[in-house]
């Protein structure tokens, strides 16, 4: 059985941190999905994304890191051929 | 090969600086995208020695009243260089927060102003054409002198459009000529990107919801004034090897 002073307290920062491990993409209702037939790796996505949330995966195609994406849509609306859609967020 | 300039956002130097003191942004805030291109271009060693005039962090109500771009002054990055002189890099959301509300006017024209103060380098730029934003950057670290450099960001908390067209926004307010993308070396314009194609400015305020109390009459007077302002513009540039991106 825990006792009250072995409870963590809440909503507080006990250490000084940077904005880096807070996780920023919590509010979106849409999330990019990539269709990786018609990608042809040009990283336009990469560029315009305003969050820097677009990463470089090992196979060399470009993916959202849902920790970060706020779902705004840019990159869909960015790319040239049609492979980001804006799928719900469930 | 000076003429020639390869545009692969692939080759862009992948250290993101923004990221981890990242403020809390909107989604598809074009301020954030403008600030991580700046960084981009900057280089980690310049960033360091930087300076948020009016920080990006603060919260906005808090701007109020401290306007000397305009009624409201949008955020401020001052990077110092050799010999004491300073690039200062503003980035403008244009975001009246104070008593202009409800007033007519044109918005100031600061790049002008720092090109009459005899700002050596003056340029501006926007996200929506990001390889000319970061040359205008690596420009102004290396020139001599004072650098100046406007960046017009879309915001679609403020300016009340949906958040995936920020990058459209941006590259709508060049191709209407509402906001021209120059750079003034010693006092002399040079136009950096040839529009391929010219819209009316009805594309751009249309799509805005801040914009939608203007009558057509008043979207034809802004129509003449834009026009007569670019070709004021035009006629004292050159046009020549300087353009930096052509889409």
């Amino acid at each position: 059985m825990t006792t009250w002073d072995q409870n963590k307290v809440g909503c507080i920062l006990l250490e000084k941190k940077l904005a880096q491990p807070f996780k920023k993409g919590d509010k979106r209702t849409q999330k990019p999905a990539l269709d990786i037939e018609k990608c042809t790796k040009c990283a336009l996505c990469y560029l315009y994304c305003p969050d820097a949330a677009i990463r470089l995966r090992d196979d060399g195609f470009y993916e959202a890191d849902s920790d970060y994406c706020k779902g705004c849509g840019v990159c869909a609306r960015e790319c040239w051929f049609g492979a980001i859609t804006m799928m719900e967020e469930r | 090969m000076d003429r020639f300039a390869v545009f692969v956002p692939k080759l862009l130097p992948r250290e993101e600086s923004f990221l981890p003191d990242a403020p809390i942004s909107c989604k598809g805030c074009g301020e954030a995208l403008a600030i991580r291109l700046v960084y981009k271009a900057l280089g980690s060693a310049m960033i360091r020695k930087g300076t948020w005039k009016i920080p990006f962090k603060q919260p906005l109500p808090e701007l109020k009243g401290t306007g000397k771009a305009d009624a409201a002054m949008p955020s401020l990055l001052r990077l110092p260089k050799e010999d004491k002189q300073v690039l200062s890099i503003c980035f403008d959301n244009e975001a009246r927060l104070g008593k202009d509300i409800g007033t007519e006017f044109w918005r100031k024209r600061m790049p002008a102003v720092a090109v009459a103060e005899g700002v050596p380098y003056v340029a501006t730029a926007s996200p929506g054409y990001p390889f000319d934003l970061i040359a205008k950057v690596k420009k102004a670290c290396s020139a001599p002198g004072d650098a100046y450099i406007h960046i017009l960001c879309p915001c679609p908390a403020g300016w009340a459009f949906d958040a995936s067209l920020s990058v459209q926004v941006g590259k709508l307010a060049v191709d209407s000529n509402l906001f021209p993308l120059y750079e003034a070396i010693q006092g002399t314009y040079f136009m950096t990107v040839a529009v391929p194609k010219e819209r009316p400015v009805k594309d751009y305020l249309r799509l805005q919801g801040r914009f939608q109390q203007l009558s057509d009459a008043d979207l034809a007077e802004i129509q003449k004034t834009v026009a007569l302002e670019y070709s004021r513009l035009s006629a004292s540039s050159k046009q020549g090897e300087k353009q930096h991106e052509r889409h």
